[in-house]
């Protein structure tokens, strides 16, 4: 063969295409492997997500308490009147000092209506008087 | 030449012009290492590896640029294969008895030959006749793309040629 005909076979080869699967498998391979990853996207706005509630939760959660602690505390609802009428927590015993207990300042009422509440005799004492007059609830803390 | 002409200053900013570039240059890196490697697997496997190292590339690279660096990666990669057994796929004969059969048999009968006499060839010599006188590549192109002088390309291509005659001829 001389080396022009060499050569013109040569450049026969170059017509000859490539299989149209080999071809297909190129295209495939490439577009996967060139493709931007959607996975780091996705879990960034996830987690931005996951922030952003935890924020809330965060910042809600101090107020949600409070609520929660007022609702707990029911008032305690006292006259004024009937407290001043009430016996003393405990008589003096014969031939015994009678204990000294130091009084609390008594609230001055606030408003009509409004809540008081009064520990006359001692710290942790509390008073109760029920709608008989002669019927008094005495609560005694240690 | 590069047959793919590359509007100057081209940035590959864009997957559009990605696509664009790997439509243009994808039959030609393919048939390029399959000629090298003589199979169609590692062809395969060639050509999928240049076209995502040219997307990583891609904004470093503009024009004609992009077609030399191909064709260099492409052979460079097929170089660091050419372990691999040459097996060229047969070529697909028209059945005879249909006009012109004959001539086309006589045709694949003398690819299936120069592919087989091009197995025989030293890799780099195997490259710059692929470079050169199949895919049309300019010298200095094959240089470039083989990391060669000019000089050392024609005689590669001088000694390869000889060979081939020879091969072909039946004398080795």
């Amino acid at each position: 063969m001389q080396e022009n005909q060499l050569r013109d076979a040569l450049r026969g080869l170059r017509d000859h295409p490539p299989p149209p699967d080999s071809l297909a498998r190129v295209r495939l391979s490439v577009a996967r492997r060139t493709a931007p990853a959607p996975i780091p996207w996705r879990v960034a706005a996830v987690l931005a997500a996951l922030a952003l509630i935890a924020l809330l939760v965060t910042v809600r959660l101090p107020e949600a308490q409070t609520l929660t602690l007022t609702a707990q505390a029911p008032p305690l609802i006292v006259s004024p009147l009937i407290i001043s009428k009430a016996p003393p927590l405990v008589a003096p015993v014969a031939g015994k000092a009678a204990r000294s207990i130091p009084m609390r300042p008594t609230l001055a009422p606030r408003a009509a209506g409004t809540v008081r509440i009064e520990t006359p005799h001692a710290a942790g004492t509390v008073r109760i008087e029920t709608e008989d007059p002669e019927v008094v609830i005495y609560l005694i803390g240690d | 030449m590069f047959t793919v002409a590359l509007s100057p200053g081209l940035g590959l900013t864009r997957e559009a012009d990605f696509d664009a570039l790997f439509r243009a240059h994808e039959r030609a890196v393919l048939r390029t290492a399959y000629r090298v490697l003589g199979n169609w697997a590692d062809a395969e496997d060639v050509a999928q590896e240049a076209f995502v190292r040219l997307h990583r590339q891609a904004r470093h690279l503009e024009g004609p640029a992009v077609a030399a660096w191909l064709y260099r990666v492409t052979v460079n990669l097929c170089l660091d294969r050419v372990r691999s057994p040459w097996r060229p796929a047969e070529l697909v004969e028209t059945p005879s008895g249909e006009p012109g059969a004959e001539a086309e048999s006589i045709r694949l009968d003398q690819q299936r030959r120069l592919m087989g006499a091009l197995g025989k060839l030293a890799p780099r010599e195997r490259a710059a006749i692929v470079l050169r006188e199949i895919e049309g590549l300019t010298t200095a192109e094959v240089a470039a793309a083989l990391g060669s002088s000019e000089s050392t390309v024609r005689s590669q291509i001088s000694k390869a040629m000889d060979k081939l005659a020879a091969i072909l001829k039946g004398r080795v």
